[in-house]
């Protein structure tokens, strides 16, 4: 029943978009203040000073296109394998930076200085999204897509 | 897997691609290399005021401040106005301000153990209240007294723990 439910077209659908619209959203802001976001990048001292730059122009970007793509249906299983990466990515940052005790703000969803700060709800968030976007790589869900309607919908036959 | 591969090589590419170019057309784009001061977790140079004088309290470095702040025998003190210590502080840290300290020295006496660690902090470089006040308070009889000059900005800078108003609130 619940592997059933786990495996249904129209829940790998809902995941995708979800997921998709989350990355989409979280990419925005980071992406019209790059200056705020590479210091916040900065914050966590995990690169190198030459890497943090790029480092803040690439991520965001790669954040959109990830969530465009899982929304149209394209590329569904490298966008949400990027996904996975990246979560697992902020899932280390985030635990190094607590275990150190160093109270930041996250860069998650805003750049603002009076976003949240660090904490275990974050963790327990990036981990929810995290199972979202492992469904989402291994389920490779095409149902209404892009893909699809442009796509060959069946192989066709060699003559 | 390896078609997986090549097409999460391409979006790096065209991630890389676009920031890159987004960033070359936007009026708030950055450098591509940034300037960041090392910022390592053990900072180890001491900010001495030019005011210091032979037998003032030992001034320490951030790394030494740091680990005084795991110390649970240790008092940060804030030697700022109450005003800039609401604003946010060293997570901890009480108010003393050095230009009304007879107007808080009741509340904040009893706290302080004449053998404590105390580290007496301000606002950074430009201040010296904290210099000042761990005069004042080694000719009350304070034996252990730590100046932490580099003060709130250096702390705050390196995202060591504090207390932001939002937190109380």
């Amino acid at each position: 029943m619940i592997k059933k439910l786990i495996g249904n077209k129209i829940v790998g659908l809902l995941v995708r978009v979800a997921l998709g619209l989350i990355f989409i959203y979280a990419s925005l802001d980071k992406i019209s203040h790059p200056g705020e976001f590479a210091k916040i990048v900065n914050n966590y001292q995990l690169l190198p000073a030459v890497l943090i730059n790029i480092f803040a122009l690439i991520l965001p970007m790669l954040e959109l296109l990830c969530g465009i793509a899982l929304i149209l249906g394209v590329l569904v299983r490298p966008a949400a394998a990027w996904a996975v990466a990246m979560l697992v990515m902020f899932i280390g940052a985030v635990s190094l930076a607590l275990s150190q005790g160093i109270n930041i703000n996250c860069g998650c969803f805003s750049t603002s200085t009076h976003a949240r700060t660090l904490g275990l709800n974050l963790l327990l968030q990036d981990i929810g999204m995290l199972l979202l976007a492992v469904h989402a790589a291994y389920f490779d869900n095409r149902y209404v897509s892009v893909s699809r309607v442009f796509g060959p919908r069946t192989p066709v036959p060699a003559r | 897997m390896k078609k997986l591969i090549i097409s999460m090589a391409l979006m790096v590419v065209l991630a890389a691609a676009l920031g890159l170019a987004g960033n070359a057309l936007n009026s708030e784009g950055i450098p591509l290399v940034g300037n960041y001061p090392k910022i390592e977790y053990g900072a180890d140079s001491v900010i001495i005021p030019p005011s210091a004088e032979e037998g003032d309290p030992p001034f320490i470095t951030l790394k030494e401040a740091y680990g005084l702040f795991h110390d649970p025998g240790t008092i940060f003190l804030d030697a700022r106005e109450s005003e800039e210590y609401d604003l946010g502080h060293i997570r901890g840290a009480l108010n003393l301000p050095f230009d009304w300290f007879d107007d808080h020295w009741p509340d904040v006496e009893p706290l302080l153990a004449k053998d404590a660690d105390l580290v007496i902090y301000c606002s950074g470089a430009e201040c010296e209240l904290s210099l000042y006040e761990g005069r004042h308070l080694r000719e009350l009889g304070y034996g252990k007294i730590h100046i932490f000059f580099g003060g709130w900005s250096e702390w705050q800078s390196r995202g060591f723990p504090t207390t932001m108003p939002q937190d109380e609130s």
